[in-house]
Formats: C-alpha cells, structure tokens, sequence
C-alpha cells in the first residue's frame, strides 16, 4: 500500500469513527421526536382488534421485553413469545431476562437514557419513583389492552399511579408461612393455628433450646422488612404504610419501635437463625442448607414461591396462617399483584407492545404456556384456565386462601425504594445492636419524613 | 519536511482517542462535577442545589463516614497483605527453577480472573458457613468462623480475594528483581553477609522504586473496590463490608440519587488524589532510584 493510501484510509476511518458517534446523538434525538409523536397518536386509543388486524398486516415490527425470573420463568416466557410470533408472523420479539439482582438498576438506567424495552416487568413499588420522576410509562387505559379481565379491585391496588394504568399485574398473591412438615410434626407446630408473633417466639425458643443446630425460622432483609416488620405495622393500623392523599404515615414511632423489638426477640429468643448465617443467601432463602436439610421449620414467603419452596426440600412442605398481634386490625399482608407488565410511553411501536401485552395477560394459550411461572394472573381469563387444567398447585391455592380473607390494600408509595432501604438499614443495626428499637424507630420516623416530602 | 506540514496528519491520528477521551472521560467528569451541585436523578433533571449534597454528606448521612472508615480499613488490610504476597511469590519465581515460565503464568492467573463477577460469586460459595471452606477446616475439627456472616470477619474475607490477584504487582516485583545487579549479591557474599542482611540491605533498597508504584496504583485500586464487596456481601452485614464504591452505585441506581453520588465520587476523588500527593511526598524519604539520586 502506497504512503498516500495509507494516508487516505487513516483519514476515513477517523471520519467513520467521529460520525458515527455524532450519529448516535442524531438518531436518540430523532427517536425522541417520533416516539412522542406515537405516542399522542397512540392517546386517541386504537381498538384492540384494530390493532391485532394492522399487527397482522403491517411491516415486520421488532418489540423488546425485559423481564427478570428463574430458569423455570425464562423457559416458560421464550415459549410463549414463540407462540405469538407463530400468530404474528410480521412481529418479532427479544427477550431481555436476567436474574432479580441489577434488573431495576438496569431498567432505571434505561429509561433515564432513552433505551428501554418496549415492554419490561416491574414492580408495584417501582412505579413512583419511575413516573414521579416523568412520563415514563403508557398508560394502558389509552392503548389496545382488555384491563376489563383484571380482578375487581386490583388494578386500583396494584397498577394506578396519579389516575393512570401504568402496569398490568401478572401475578396475585400474598404472604403465608411455608412449613416443612417433617420438622412441624417433630416439634408440635399446629399447622391450623393462627400463631401470634410471642406464640412463634416461644415455640421458637423452644425448639432452639432443645436442639441449637435448629431454628423456627429464618429471613433475609428483604423478607425482614417486607414480611415482619411492616405486617407487624399494618396489623396495628388496618392501612397501607403511607398515606398517598397526605403523604403522611400511618403509624406511629411507637408501632414502629415495638415492630423493631419483636424483629429483635426473634434473634435473641433463638427463634430466627442469626442474621448474618441467613442473609448470605439473600433473595433465595430457598438456599438456604439449613432449610434444605430440614434444620428450620418455616420461612415466611410469598404464595407465587410455593413450587419454589417445596422443589427446594425433600420433606412435604404445607403453609400456614401468618403470625398476628393480638386485636390486630388486619392480617398485614397484601392480596395483590406486586409485580407485572409496564410499555415504554416512548416505544416506537406502542400499539404493537399494547398487542403483545394483551396477548401475554388475556389470551387462552398464552396463560395456558405460561402456567404459574410469571405468577398467578389476576384475570377470570387465568382463572379459567390455569384453576380448571389444575395448574395452580394446592399448595398456592392454600396460601392464597390462607391469606386473603382480612389482607390489606396497599399503595405503590408505602413500596417505595427508598423508605424500603432506610428501614432495611435499621432492622440491621437493632439486629447488631448499634441502635436500640427506640432509637430506631425515631430515626425511621425522621426519615421517612424526609422522603416523603420530597415525594410531595 | 517540518513541523507545520506535518501537525496536521499528527492531529488527524490522535483523534480517534481525542474524541474518546473528550466523550467517555473529559465530559463524564466534568458532568459529575456539575451533576454534584444538583438533586439530579437518574430519571428527573436535576435542580441546583449549591453545596447541599456536600453539606448533608458530613452532617447528614451517617452512612457516609462509616464507608469511609470501612474503605480506609479495606485499603489498610489489603494493600500490604497485597503487596507482600507479590513480593514473596515474585522472589520465588525468581530462583532458577524448572518449568519457572509455568509457574510465572500459572500464578498471573488469578489477576485474570480474581475481579470477575463469576469469581466473586464462587468466592461466596466458598466463604460461606457451610460452604467449602469451613468444609475443609471441619475434616481437621476445626469450627471454622462465619467468614462473611460476622461483621468482623466480613471484610477480611473480601480483603482475601483481592490479596489471592496479586499477579500484576508479582510481574513488576519480578522485573524489579530481575534489575538488581547480582554483582551486588555476590559483594554482600564475599563480606559475609547472610541471606537475610542481603535481604533488607540490596534488595528491599534496590525494589523501592517498584514498591513506590506498587503501593500507589494498588491504594487507588483499593480505595475504589466496588465488584467484590457488591457481589460476596452486598455491602453487610451491617453495612461492615460498605466500601465507597458500593454506596456510590447504591445512592446512583439504587436510591436514585445521582446528584449526591456525584459528589461523593468527587469527595473520594480529592481523598485518593491527597493520599497520592502524601505518598508521593514521602517517596523522597525512602525511595531509592539507583542513577545518582536517591
């Protein structure tokens, strides 16, 4: 090659190389542009088999979907997306699925640049930090999708934000304690028993006491704060943690320093297995060695984990009513969906993810691929299928009958990151003893606070 | 042919990495810096909001100077043990050994691997309660600790992992050693000086030079560890793993809050760039550089 060629080809490559970055800016801005203008289009709300008929018709369309889940879930999904691109020939969808871990940080992340899916799984408690900040998410009452199918009741609980649908729940259920039976016979527990939390906490120390390789139960933070101590709040009150009207608590420091105290009884009593054993198997007790070997009795746990929980040991697991206060004003546990599906407002193809979505939640063979493993749906369409194939174990079905006579109505704010962060730091400094529940629970109260008037 | 014919085609050749440097590093920095004096979120535009951020970090946050702390003691735990892990192995793989090339490789390895996400995770099966390790100190009766359940164990653990890459350092200590005359050695010899003497006389003195880079790159790398405490420990318990870098992803992807991120990078930022300056400072003292100066 001559010096001149040389010359000539190192010049263009440096021009490939600087458009090509300044493309990138030129293309984000057009997509802005178009998407916004969907996205008015998509507000005069397209029938639904309008939608499904240009679907059918129109040029290939490429959606994205992210969801997080397990293996039995990712299988399940790739299934069913197979099926409707065999009824779409002209869509074409891909899959984003990754374990729970960084999923939100991702999603989050995303949406702030501009390069979301078209459809993502996300939670209940997501929602006002994602549209509190902006108009992220669709809102599905203006787009093709059939909410009509949703449970009475449970698209106000679980999907509204500022009067606006912005996520179909996939999945209903709420909280019951998974038990292993072997370990329930060997030590007295009553699985028909409506325990208090002090009736677990002698049973639990007694059991420890007898034998110190053994616990009732165990947790990590996570479930600490979701499934002890904000049950243990609601108990008190009837109500959702946070009032959305007020933006005020519902509870008081004292409620809050009594919850802390119970969580610190459990760990002195020998009741829970120590923190730091447990919580190195955070976000899957199911792991937990001592739970497989049978060296602890229960773990509270969400009725969509049930297969989850039972594949997990060799002993026949069965549940049980959740731990109460005494006069308690309501279970303290939630019978809603805390997880579904959300569209990008600045998807190109917003009715197409409309389609997909409708599809996933309200068609026959979709639920029927599906089964159990994106969750219970809420619809009478999941209902009919998956309760009359027998699909949903008896094991769920318990649970969920379990728990949901006298459940509570939450709102998307008491699910909120960051209050959830700041009480999960505290269970974990009264845990160690760094603050006593007093001091605790007047922290929780002055930051709670904070954060909600910054939410206001 | 000069200078001005010339600069032009200079310029065209740098600007593939000028413009790389100007978007993935110059602007990055530069936005943080401002991002720092906003309430900037992730998903929201942010309000400027002067010192705030800086202020609520040292009057605020308790969490701040406890990572801080946490962050310090990680770089104290693991830079020496680091450092004269590289330094033992690299005076082994210096004697004339067979097959000493496989060994030089085979003991790089680890850097290779060690600040993987998968290595990580491995790391936390080995570490935990019931996992090989304690497995393994069983066979002799030994109860082994709960080594990332304990807050005084926790971080020590993660400080292992980082101790078993000492591969890169080994390298330089190598070529270090490789450097010192032997004239020198056999000097010592013909005086009668042991092994020992010959140690902390020539071959400590002659290594300082790479100690002192050693020592710099490995605090700035420490102080700013993020993979190995997010992945094994998530920060706990009890916050006794929460290094700088675990709270400033937290804050930023987690609480959303970029903004106080930003400035918490910029104060670890002045923190890493004052601990340099000191070393460098103090570099005079006991740094030997073997061409007339010392």
């Amino acid at each position: 090659m001559t010096r001149k060629g040389s010359k000539a080809i190192a010049v263009a490559m440096s021009m490939v190389m600087a458009f090509g970055i300044a493309g990138c800016g030129e293309s984000a801005a057009a997509d802005t542009t178009q998407s916004a203008a969907e996205t008015t289009a998509a507000e005069s709300g397209a029938a639904e088999t309008q939608a499904a008929e240009s679907a059918a018709t129109e040029e290939p369309v490429t959606l994205r979907y992210a969801w997080w889940g397990s293996d039995n879930r990712h299988e399940a999904m790739l299934a069913m997306i197979e099926a409707f691109e065999a009824k779409y020939p002209n869509i074409t969808v891909e899959a984003e699925y990754q374990g729970y871990d960084g999923y939100y940080e991702k999603i989050m992340t995303e949406l702030s640049s501009g390069t979301a899916p078209d459809v993502m799984q996300i939670e209940t408690g997501w929602i006002p930090d994602i549209q509190g900040a902006g108009d992220y998410l669709a809102d599905l009452q203006t787009l093709p999708v059939d909410l009509t199918t949703l449970k009475p009741g449970l698209l106000d609980a679980s999907g509204m934000y500022n009067g606006e649908a912005n996520l179909f729940p996939c999945t209903v259920g709420s909280s019951c304690v998974y038990v292993n039976t072997e370990f329930a016979s060997a030590h007295g527990i009553d699985l028909s028993k409506v325990y208090s939390w002090d009736e677990l906490m002698e049973l639990g120390s007694a059991i420890h006491s007898e034998n110190e390789d053994l616990y009732l139960m165990t947790a990590d933070t996570d479930i600490l704060n979701k499934l002890f101590f904000q049950p243990y709040l609601v108990q008190n009150t009837g109500v959702a943690l946070i009032d959305e009207e007020t933006m005020e608590m519902t509870f008081t420091e004292q409620n809050a320093a009594d919850a802390f105290q119970m969580i610190l009884d459990m760990y002195e009593s020998g009741t829970l297995e120590p923190f730091g054993e447990a919580n190195t198997f955070a976000g899957s007790m199911n792991q937990d060695q001592r739970w497989i070997n049978g060296e602890i009795g229960a773990i509270l746990g969400y009725t969509g984990n049930a297969p989850v929980y039972q594949d997990s040991t060799t002993a026949a697991v069965d549940v049980m009513a959740f731990p109460r206060i005494e006069n308690a004003k309501s279970n303290g546990i939630t019978y809603a969906g805390n997880r579904g599906a959300a569209i990008n407002a600045n998807s190109e193809n917003i009715d197409t993810a409309a389609l997909f979505v409708d599809y996933m939640m309200n068609d026959e063979e979709a639920i029927s691929i599906l089964g159990t493993n994106l969750g219970f749906c809420p619809t009478t369409t999941a209902d009919k299928v998956l309760l009359a194939d027998g699909t949903v174990g008896e094991l769920q079905t318990k649970g969920i009958e379990l728990a949901q006579p006298d459940s509570y109505v939450t709102n998307a704010t008491s699910g909120n990151t960051d209050l959830a962060t700041t009480s999960k730091d505290l269970i974990e400094e009264v845990v160690y003893g760094e603050v006593t529940p007093e001091e605790a629970a007047a922290e929780l109260m002055e930051k709670y606070q904070e954060i909600l008037d910054l939410l206001k | 042919m000069g200078y001005s014919k010339n600069w032009k085609w200079g310029m065209i050749f740098i600007l593939p990495w000028f413009l790389g440097f100007c978007i993935l590093q110059a602007y990055p920095l530069i936005m943080s810096l401002y991002y720092s004096f906003t309430d900037f979120s992730i998903l929201g535009s942010g309000d400027f909001v002067g010192l705030d951020n800086y202020i609520r970090l040292f009057t605020k946050d308790k969490y701040f100077i406890k990572s801080l702390t946490v962050t310090f003691k990680y770089a104290l735990i693991s830079v020496p043990m680091k450092l004269l892990m590289a330094l033992i192995v690299a005076m082994i793989l210096n004697m004339k050994l067979k097959a000493i090339n496989l060994f030089r490789t085979v003991y790089y390895l680890p850097s290779i691997m060690g600040g993987s996400v998968a290595i990580s995770i491995l790391w936390k099966f080995m570490f935990m309660k019931e996992g090989m390790v304690n497995g393994f100190l069983g066979i002799f009766g030994i109860e082994g600790p709960d080594w990332l359940g304990n807050q005084n164990m926790s971080l020590i653990t993660i400080c292992l992992l980082v101790v078993w890459q000492f591969g890169s350092s080994m390298v330089l200590f190598l070529a270090g050693l490789q450097n010192i005359p032997t004239d020198l050695y056999e000097a010592a010899d013909m005086d009668g000086a042991g092994k020992i003497m010959q140690f902390f006389k020539i071959t400590l003195p002659m290594l300082t030079p790479v100690i002192f880079f050693n020592l710099i790159m490995q605090i700035i790398h420490a102080l700013q560890e993020f993979t190995s405490a997010a992945i094994i420990t998530g920060g706990g318990p009890n916050h006794a793993t929460y290094l700088m870098g675990v709270k400033i992803y937290e804050d930023a992807f987690r609480s959303l809050k970029m903004g106080y991120a930003s400035a918490t990078s910029w104060v670890l930022f002045v923190i890493i760039l004052l601990i340099t300056m000191l070393i460098f400072r103090s570099s005079d003292a006991w740094v030997f550089y073997n061409d007339g100066r010392d």
